[in-house]
């Protein structure tokens, strides 16, 4: 079996299975003839499975039963909860660093402390060194014997404080950057 | 003027191209996304998803039947499966075409500028 039409059997699975169930062998049979004759490249046989399989499964929902919809939109409920929260703890720590940035520019700023035109600049070249260097520390071709040596929790909260360090250094530069041109421009009108 | 009820509804085109392709005869499905493609003069290419979901609603709705008789058994895939027009489906077409003579010959009247292909 070529490699095309196994990725076509897996494309398959995205159909309800009740339908799989019916209509997956003459669904075959077509893919085969067609890449027989040539009459229709794989792409366009991919792209029809991605886009009639919603409609089937919209389909399948429909002709189930009120609790079979209430279970499943539960599931799906649950995975887009599940899926919400993983992006917002992103976006959640990005906030946070921003937010922290923020102070750091405004304790700079009471307190009259003048930042050289370049000091966005170096913070995020900064962060962007201490991120490659950690990524170095701990990505690089050291002996196993060497990476044995080293304590696990040790290793684990050396790379947090490493990589969290880069973050807040490039964050902090390219804000202090934004406020930096923001306030070159309202000098300037 | 109160809707008549009795209008044929529109048929999705997917179904109509499959009822139009099934007028020739019984079919098995590769024949009739060709079929299709020949009516539509290469515009619409059915793939085998699109294809199974018309022919699955049309079966439901009585519109085609899967017949077990073979044109030629020497010389087909046993694991084929074909279809036919019920008499529901036959009605359906024409329905169907005359709906769209009657859509095109109303807008034309209208729209000279539309003319005639």
């Amino acid at each position: 079996m070529m490699a095309a039409e196994r990725v076509y059997r897996a494309l398959l699975l995205l159909y309800p299975r009740r339908f799989r169930r019916e209509y997956r062998e003459p669904m075959l049979q077509l893919y085969r003839d067609a890449r027989r004759d040539s009459t229709t490249s794989w792409p366009r046989l991919a792209g029809d499975v991605v886009v009639s399989a919603p409609f089937q499964h919209k389909e399948a929902f429909r002709a189930m039963s009120t609790q079979g919809k209430l279970f499943t939109a539960s599931i799906i409920i649950g995975v887009a909860i599940v899926a919400f929260m993983a992006i917002g703890g992103a976006l959640f720590a990005l906030a946070l660093m921003l937010l922290l940035a923020w102070i750091v520019a405004r304790l700079l700023r009471e307190r009259d402390v003048q930042l050289s035109p370049r000091f966005w600049w170096k913070l995020t070249v900064g962060g962007v060194g201490v991120f490659a260097a950690g990524f170095l520390i701990f990505a690089g071709p050291w002996p196993q014997s060497w990476r044995d040596a080293v304590p696990g929790e040790l290793g684990w909260w050396s790379g947090m404080f490493i990589f969290s360090t880069a973050i807040v250094l490039i964050v902090a530069g390219l804000l202090s950057g934004v406020v930096q041109l923001a306030a070159r421009r309202r000098l300037s009108h | 003027m109160p809707a008549n009820r009795k209008q044929p509804q529109p048929l999705p085109p997917a179904v109509f191209h499959l009822l139009l392709a099934l007028r020739d005869g019984e079919q098995h499905g590769y024949a009739l996304m060709q079929r299709v493609g020949e009516l539509t003069d290469g515009a619409v290419r059915m793939g085998p998803g699109t294809l199974y979901g018309a022919i699955k609603r049309m079966l439901a709705d009585g519109l085609i039947e899967e017949t077990a008789e073979r044109p030629d058994p020497a010389l087909d895939d046993q694991r084929r499966r074909y279809y036919r027009l019920t008499a529901t489906g036959e009605r359906a077409c024409t329905g169907e075409v005359q709906r769209l003579e009657t859509l095109l010959r109303n807008a034309r009247r209208t729209s000279p500028k539309l003319g005639h292909a």
